[in-house]
């Protein structure tokens, strides 16, 4: 009896607690008694037709608003009643419309570029209290036109190059687009084209990024608080956007570059209905230097690309979207060289079920492949190819509640390595094909965008993930010398290993008065990819893995609290962010170890822990004739590997301490403007012989301490002088003069220790610098 | 046009702006670690050299390890206690090297002992050399005089006795007219070989014409003697050129020796000639 008695309490007070969280989670669902309807539709430029990605509709009178997704779609449930509906978007003409609510309606709305842009010109696209209001935490938003306006290496406009100055975000090397976020290698960056990972994200060995501005809408970076729908890598998501193409008259863009040439063509099918763009990009300076004689008639080293996109409105419910990116790089001498290259396809279908519903259905592939030309017949090739599936959802229940749900499955097939090798007489021939491996990467995802009260709002969600490594395949088993000692043959399709992976994720945004707020979040993510590397910036020969029996999958758990605080209204942004970071199961290789072509690579892989921790520090006005921004990171990056530095926690080869950006711009008159951005950064990393020996008669250098000492302080300055040619009612032209490096500051790419040529006997530290000042110059057409 | 003549100028600036210098750096002076280079060869007797590590910019010659107890032992029970010679050199004098057999090394310093083992294997014996018109045409490069002529390149094709009951390990060191391959040491397993009982090696990147001079080196090593040289051909930056997959942080090669000792005692039996090359 007692045991009843005290099963009943328990049972009265679970179900106490019960009722008092099923009444937290339907408070916001109360006012659904009153009759509601739900208004939605799409927020477009007028002129061009392109879709408007974070546009605000917002109804004063209920301080009530939404914001545009990445398909410019909204949707408001509200009360009966007539509303007055404010739209607006950076750059555009605000526009207000009466809605009397009492059905459910579709109202889709194109906004008129601002012609005032030119004398304000801004550099984001966003509300101006948006960092305030937003649940989002630890995320960049760049507009094109902010990285127009940047000087870049050789004058190339550069995605990657330009998030490189926002603070949690550095340059793994000089000049290179691949970049680390708070502490995370390379290899642990999402980066996605329409949804498509991109797997190598460079061209001309990591000088130039792979992505073409002129293509693209609008880029994102979330380095904490990932939102659920985003997966598969540990430290961070770069999701980019391709433009739609214009659907209200043709257009053609381009310019002229010191590096490259580039045109994209735009244009309505069907007007209003149907829309493509083409945007083609070709490096020339192989052909220049071939003219000029600094090349060699036999010397390939080139890259191309092509971004296309076709969109098609089936009516007010659907849409279709075909988007798809190749590229490739060439770079050789005769029979001897290597070429690679990203291919990415995406089809898309958004449809709207019943008003609030946003459905967007997905297919994906994704290829990435490089190869070697070794003389004759005799080459090498590498690569990894992706098929996947995704099914998104977004419920607009209520102006308080937005819920994204929806899966993903990804098929992977991971080509480590083959070589072909043939002698002219045919006498001899080798082949070395390494097994291909197979893996399902699937997650399901659920979150939840809620206004709490007026001051507190949280995106919260949750994400699972499970992977699953497929035959056809051998699995093996090593012993300490890393030999073989077991083996198992696994059939095609049959599971070798799963592993799976659940990931929280919180952010909070409490706001402190109207121009402050305080946001803390929390995110897990898990990683089932693994990049071999010898380099530090991540060079195209770089090889995928998945995670198998013996290397484990990667997870990182973070936490960040920030303070963001706006001044003299919302004209000066600051914000002040701290994080840290746990990385498990983290990645080295043993020394000596050969990562190409290598079956048992797998035993040559350590593992251990790793963590980040810092505080970023920014500082943007947004407007006026001056703008830009001041960024500082201090930071650190350690990770402790069994087998490496004797154990001990060593500081990782990316880790800066300081990190410091300047960029700013100045509009002289309707015409040009100029802009200039410096950068200092703490030297990488680095390991430095602290003795030296003699082991058969040669200098041999001896390390006491990975990574102890630091390569010399980098900083640079860039300068950009832009200016419009005079206006054509069809045609307009523009000039950038840029200086690259502008002080010629000899930044040491790299530090070899070597006998010195005047003094023999004697060792001496050479400094590499790869880039001195480099003047270059663009024109840009458009009509 | 105007606007490529304006590009044109600016491009032919872009080739010229990296640039080497000497710079000053600050190594931590380290306390000196223990050098050991020791070897024995098949049909040779062993011999050993002990040193310390110096200070990295310093010039003076580093400080040799003298009149220490250093003891031999192999597989099959002998023993012998090797002969300072002066300088940190000693020398065995009994124990020859001989195939299949383990060989042990312990060196008495003041404050420590230093031991380790190396075997050599089944002896290795050349059985032909040949030249074959070469495949593909390697890029011109410093030290390989010849290329830049149209006559016709060859490749050598070397084949010598494997020891199929056995996992093979060779270093392959090929001089050409006397000068050192920026290739460095070939380090070939029989992983990626057939174990046929004759090994077919034929190098592509060493092209000769008529009248160079060919030295031939191949060693058979022990597994562990293999790794040590693949660590050291791999800090060297030997093997693989630039894009190839880059160097890697560096580290010392690990020794048989003990921790935090530097060297290695190695074993091997040998094919060594030298000829020139006549068609």
């Amino acid at each position: 009896m007692i045991t009843n008695l005290k099963n009943k309490n328990m049972d009265d007070k679970f179900y106490k607690k019960g009722f008092f969280l099923l009444m937290f989670i339907c408070l916001t669902f109360v006012s659904q008694a009153q009759e509601k309807f739900t208004i939605n539709g799409k927020i477009t430029d007028k002129v061009t037709g392109e879709d408007l990605i974070g546009a605000t509709i917002y109804i004063t009178a209920i301080s009530t608003g939404t914001v545009t997704n990445t398909y410019g779609f909204y949707a408001l449930t509200l009360p009966k009643g007539s509303y007055q509906l404010a739209i607006s978007y950076i750059g555009y003409q605000s526009t207000t419309e009466k809605v009397e609510l009492n059905a459910d309606k579709t109202l889709s709305i194109a906004l008129a570029p601002n012609d005032k842009q030119l004398e304000e010109v801004v550099v984001s696209t966003e509300r101006r209290d948006r960092n305030i209001t937003s649940t989002e935490m630890g995320v960049e938003k760049l507009s094109m036109k902010q990285i127009e306006t940047i000087p870049v290496l050789m004058g190339e406009k550069d995605v990657l190059k330009t998030i490189q100055l926002m603070p949690g975000i550095s340059s793994a090397s000089e000049g290179s687009s691949g970049f680390t976020v708070r502490g995370g290698d390379v290899d642990q960056n999402l980066i996605l084209l329409d949804e498509a990972p991109v797997y190598s994200a460079s061209h001309l060995m990591g000088f130039f990024s792979v992505f073409n501005s002129d293509a693209l809408k609008d880029v994102s970076i979330y380095k904490g608080g990932i939102p659920a729908n985003y997966g598969g890598r540990a430290s961070s998501v770069l999701d980019i956007t391709m433009r739609d193409g214009n659907n209200k008259q043709f257009a053609a863009s381009g310019g002229i570059g010191l590096i490259s040439s580039r045109l994209t063509l735009e244009g309505p099918i069907i007007e209003d209905k149907m829309s493509f763009i083409v945007s083609g990009r070709r490096s020339y300076a192989d052909l220049m230097g071939k003219a000029i004689n600094v090349l060699d008639n036999d010397m390939d080293l080139y890259f191309y690309d092509i971004n296309a996109k076709l969109n098609y409105k089936l009516n007010d419910k659907n849409r279709i979207y075909l988007s798809g990116y190749f590229g490739k790089d060439d770079f050789g001498f005769g029979d001897f060289g290597m070429n690679w290259g990203n291919t990415t396809g995406t089809v898309r279908w958004n449809h709207i079920f019943g008003s609030k519903l946003f459905s967007n259905t997905t297919a994906l592939y994704s290829n990435y492949d490089y190869g070697f030309k070794l003389g004759g017949d005799n080459n090498m090739a590498s690569g990894i190819e992706d098929f996947s599936f995704k099914q998104d959802f977004t419920y607009y229940m209520n102006p308080n509640n937005t819920m994204k749900f929806g899966f993903i499955s990804n098929y992977h097939i991971f080509n480590p390595g083959e070589f072909h090798f043939s002698n002219n007489d045919s006498v001899q021939s080798t082949e070395i094909v390494l097994d291909k491996k197979q893996a399902l990467e699937s997650a399901i995802y659920f979150s939840n965008n809620q206004k709490i009260s007026s001051r507190l709002s949280a995106d919260y969600g949750i994400r699972f993930s499970l992977f699953n490594q497929l035959g056809q395949g051998w699995n093996y088993s090593y012993n300490e010398a890393n030999e073989r000692i077991d083996s198992t043959f696994f059939d095609k399709g049959e599971n070798i290993q799963t592993y799976y992976g659940i990931e929280p994720r919180l952010v909070l945004n409490y706001r402190l008065t109207d121009a402050s707020s305080l946001k803390g979040s929390y995110n897990r993510m898990s990683q089932y990819m693994h990049l071999l590397s010898n380099s530090t910036s991540g060079q195209p020969t770089d090889t995928w893995m998945p995670s198998t029996s013996i290397v484990k999958p990667m997870t990182v758990n973070q936490v960040s609290v920030g303070y963001f605080q706006n001044f003299f209204n919302n004209n000066l942004e600051f914000s002040v962010e701290t994080y840290y970071k746990d990385m498990q199961n983290i990645s080295d290789y043993e020394n000596g170890a050969d990562i190409m072509l290598n079956a048992d690579i797998e035993a040559q892989i350590l593992s251990g822990r790793g963590r980040s921790y810092g505080a970023e520090f920014y500082l943007k006005k947004k407007y006026g004739k001056l703008n830009g921004w001041i960024s500082y990171t201090l930071s650190k990056t350690e990770n402790k590997i069994d087998g490496i530095n004797n154990n001990n926690w060593y500081s990782a080869s990316y880790d800066k301490t300081h990190d410091f950006s300047i960029v700013a711009n100045y509009d002289i008159n309707k015409r040009s403007s100029f802009s200039a951005t410096w950068v200092y950064n703490t030297g990488n990393a680095v390991t430095f012989p602290s003795g030296k020996y003699q082991y058969e008669g040669k200098t041999l250098e001896y390390y006491t301490e990975r990574n102890g000492y630091r390569m010399p302080d980098y900083h640079r300055l860039d300068l950009n002088y832009h200016l419009k040619g005079k206006e054509h009612k069809k045609f307009s032209t523009s000039w950038d003069f840029s200086v690259y490096n502008a002080y010629n500051r000899k930044n040491a790419y790299t530090i070899t220790f070597q006998e010195s040529e005047t003094n023999p006997g004697q060792t001496e530290a050479v400094r590499l610098s790869l880039f001195g000042i480099i003047p270059s110059v663009s024109w840009n057409f458009n009509f | 046009m105007k606007q490529l003549t304006i590009l044109i100028m600016a491009l032919s600036s872009l080739f010229f702006t990296a640039c080497e210098d000497v710079i000053e750096i600050d190594l931590n002076s380290s306390t000196p670690a223990v050098v050991v280079e020791g070897n024995i060869v098949y049909g040779k007797t062993a011999q050993l050299k002990l040193s310390y590590t110096s200070n990295y910019f310093n010039n003076e010659t580093s400080e040799k390890i003298e009149d220490v107890k250093v003891t031999l032992t192999n597989s099959k029970g002998e023993t012998e206690i090797l002969t300072h010679l002066g300088n940190g050199t000693y020398q065995g004098k009994t124990i020859v090297g001989e195939a299949n057999t383990k060989y042990g090394l312990k060196v008495e310093l003041k404050d420590k002992v230093l031991e380790g083992s190396t075997s050599i294997l089944s002896k290795i014996e050349l059985e032909s050399l040949s030249f074959i018109p070469a495949t593909g045409n390697m890029p011109p490069r410093p030290g390989n005089v010849n290329l830049n002529d149209s006559n016709p390149k060859y490749q050598i094709q070397i084949n010598f006795t494997d020891d199929t009951l056995q996992e093979n390990y060779y270093l392959f060191r090929i001089k050409q007219n006397n000068q050192k391959s920026e290739f460095g040491d070939i380090l070939m397993a029989d992983k990626i070989m057939p174990n046929t009982g004759i090994v077919t090696f034929s190098p592509m990147m060493y092209q000769f014409a008529p009248g160079d001079t060919v030295d031939v080196k191949i060693y058979s090593l022990d597994n562990e003697t293999f790794d040590f040289y693949n660590q050291l051909a791999d800090i060297s930056g030997g093997g693989m050129g630039p894009g190839m997959g880059g160097m890697s942080t560096p580290y010392n090669p690990e020794s048989n020796m003990g921790y935090n000792v530097l060297g290695y005692f190695s074993a091997w039996s040998a094919i060594d000639t030298t000829f020139v090359f006549v068609p």
